[in-house]
This record gives C-alpha cells, structure tokens and sequence, in this order.
C-alpha cells in the first residue's frame, strides 16, 4: 500500500518517491537512446522526453 | 536538408512522437484515477475513547493511589477522597434516624392507646393520632433514605477505574481539593483505540461499511489489518456561524482553487501485535480495499523501502 514516507523528519508523499527513482531510470534511458540513434526519429525531441518521463513515472507508480 | 524531401521519414517522426505523447495521456489518466480517487489517505489518526473521571462529592483528596501512564484495571482504586466530613454527615443521618424511629414508636402507640378508649376520647382525636402515625411513619422513610444517601457519600469517596485503561495526565495530587463533578483524571480505555481515516470526498465514493483496510502507522514497518466501521456523517460548515446580529458570517472563497472537504472514516484494527504501542493521535496512511476499478496503487517500492530503512 502507499503511506508516508519519512526521511530525516520530512514526510514525503509516496508519488515523490517514485519521481525520485524514476529520474535516474529516465537519465540511463535517455542515454541509450541518444546512443542508439532513436531521437533521429522523433519530432520534438524535447516533447518526447518528457512524454516518456511522464509515461515512465505512470507505470512505476502503478505496477511497482 | 536532406529530410525535408523524405516525406515518409517526417511522418515517421511525427507517428512516433504522437504515439509516445498518447500513451503518457493514457498512463497519466490511469495514475490520476488510482493516485488520487481510489480510497486511501495519508491523514489517519488513532483515537480512544477517553473517560473523564469526577468525583460525585467534594473534598480534598487524600492520597492518589495511581501513577501517570499506569495501566488499571477495573475497578481499581483511583484516589481517596478525605472521609471525615461524610462519616459526621452519615453519624448525623444515622441519630435523626434514631430520633425519627423512636417518633414512630411514640406515635404509633399514642394512636393505638387512643384506639383502644373509643369511647372516652374523641373522634377527631383518634384520627389526629392515626394521621400523626402516618406522618411520623414517612418522617422515618425519609430518615433512612437520608442514612442512604450518606453512605452513598461515603462510598463516592473512594474512586474506581470504571474500564481498563490507561491513566493520562494526571496532575492530582494528595491534597488537592476534588469539586464534584469536575474531571480530574482522564483515563483512556485500553480496549477502545480506532483510527480515524480523514478521506477527501471525492474518494468517499469508493468506501463502504464492512471493507478491509489496511493501515501503516508512521515509524512501524508491519502492516495492520482494519475494517472500516462507519463513515462520519457530519463536519463543521464554517459558513454556518453566526455573528452578533444573527448573521451567517459567509466566507468569500476564490472560483478556481477549491479543497476537497475531508470526512472521518472510523476504522476499527481487526488485530493488534502484543509489543505494539499504541497512542491516541498517532498518524498514519490508510488504504480501503475497494471492489470498484479504481483500485490504489500496489506501493511496493514504498514497502520495500520501508523494510530497507
């Protein structure tokens, strides 16, 4: 279940814990894809990403 | 220069960065309904029933048999309060009901001397003595219930848990002058903790009487199982108070930013583990099984943190 979170006396919401684990995933992801050639094939590279943090964030926070 | 004459590649490009775009909505319509609208909360508070214990008479008191934060047992003595007054008072009852027994005495035989020489005393005579019977027969009740009363008294001068409980607060001290009716111990009930789960109403849809919960006290890794038992049917209306004149004092409030009001859930613990302590006002996050799609989130990573830390 999700609860409170506390870190050195500070409450966390459960959601910035995910946001916080998903950053690094995102940064690593994004790298692979540089290198791999992907952001040739996008429109707007900038729009792209932050779909894609938005989309991983969801799915951690759901499935995780 | 060279994809502005690649048509296929720029649909490529703009397919991609659509799609990616439309599942994030997808996803975040999802999160929304499970993080935001399923019923859990992270504003749960322990509550206990709480006795507040006032001595039915006055006096000062004369020793405090309990300590602070102790665990009594019904019927435990709480504190004495200083008997000497109340046994004068019962001596006193006790003599008026000697005085109004022997008034009987008299009376009733006065009326059945008088009884006896019908013929010799008057009618009207008669009868005064038999009403003076009557009276001094009621004088007499009144006399023993008096004699009640003050051993009542005396009996209120010893004060006994009335659950089992926990002493909170105590600041009564040998000496102290005890008013009657005045609470000067407070004694939780030890069988009587819930917890409150304040629920935003736009959750409340998913919350019935009867349903599973689970709650995670702040600071205690294990997870307790709860059942919700009622949902609170009533909070304040800060509209609602009136001024002076009998006015309501209505708050202007801004049209675009609005709170979701919060509604108490009370959640009984189905069971507790024996080392657990537990305090009113505790807080903690709530979770509500619900049969409804809008489940909440699994929350794995949290409880894997929380084992980790």
């Amino acid at each position: 279940m999700l609860s409170e979170f506390a870190i050195a006396g500070i409450y966390l919401p459960p959601f910035f814990v995910y946001a916080c684990v998903a950053l690094p995933i995102f940064l690593g992801m994004r790298f692979l894809l540089a290198r791999a050639g992907v952001f040739r094939w996008v429109w707007h590279p900038g729009l792209f990403e932050f779909a894609l943090s938005l989309c991983l964030v969801s799915i951690l926070v759901l499935y995780v | 220069m060279v994809a502005r004459f690649l048509p296929l590649k720029s649909v490529v490009r703009a397919g991609v960065t659509l799609i990616v775009v439309i599942v994030a909505g997808v996803l975040l319509n999802a999160l929304w309904d499970a993080y935001v609208l399923s019923p859990w909360t992270r504003d749960g508070r322990v509550s206990a029933q709480i006795v507040r214990i006032a001595p039915e008479v006055s006096g000062t008191v004369l020793n405090v048999s309990v300590s602070d934060n102790q665990l009594v047992k019904k019927g435990d003595v709480l504190y004495r309060i200083d008997p000497a007054h109340f046994q004068l008072l019962l001596a006193q009852a006790e003599a008026q009901l000697a005085a109004a027994n022997a008034s009987l005495r008299q009376k009733t035989e006065d009326a059945s001397r008088r009884r006896r020489m019908e013929g010799f005393v008057s009618a009207e005579d008669i009868q005064r003595a038999t009403q003076d019977m009557s009276i001094a027969q009621a004088q007499q009740r009144s006399a023993q219930v008096a004699v009640a009363m003050a051993k009542l008294d005396m009996e209120h001068t010893v004060l006994h848990a009335p659950v089992d409980g926990y002493i909170t607060r105590l600041r009564l001290n040998k000496g102290d002058y005890a008013v009657a009716g005045e609470p000067n111990i407070a004694l939780i009930d030890a069988n009587s903790f819930w917890i409150t789960g304040y629920f935003e109403e736009t959750k409340l849809h998913g919350i019935h009487p009867g349903a599973a919960a689970q709650i995670r006290l702040m600071g205690i890794e294990q997870m307790l199982p709860g059942r919700v038992v009622s949902i609170g049917r009533g909070i304040t209306d800060a509209n609602q108070q009136v001024d002076a004149q009998g006015l309501p004092s209505v708050e202007p409030s801004f049209s675009w930013v609005r709170l979701a009001q919060r509604i108490p859930v009370r959640i009984a613990f189905e069971q507790l583990p024996q080392n657990l302590v537990l305090a009113a006002g505790m807080t903690g996050s709530i979770e509500v099984e619900t049969s409804a799609s809008k489940s909440p989130p699994p929350g794995r990573l949290i409880s894997l943190l929380h084992q980790w830390m």
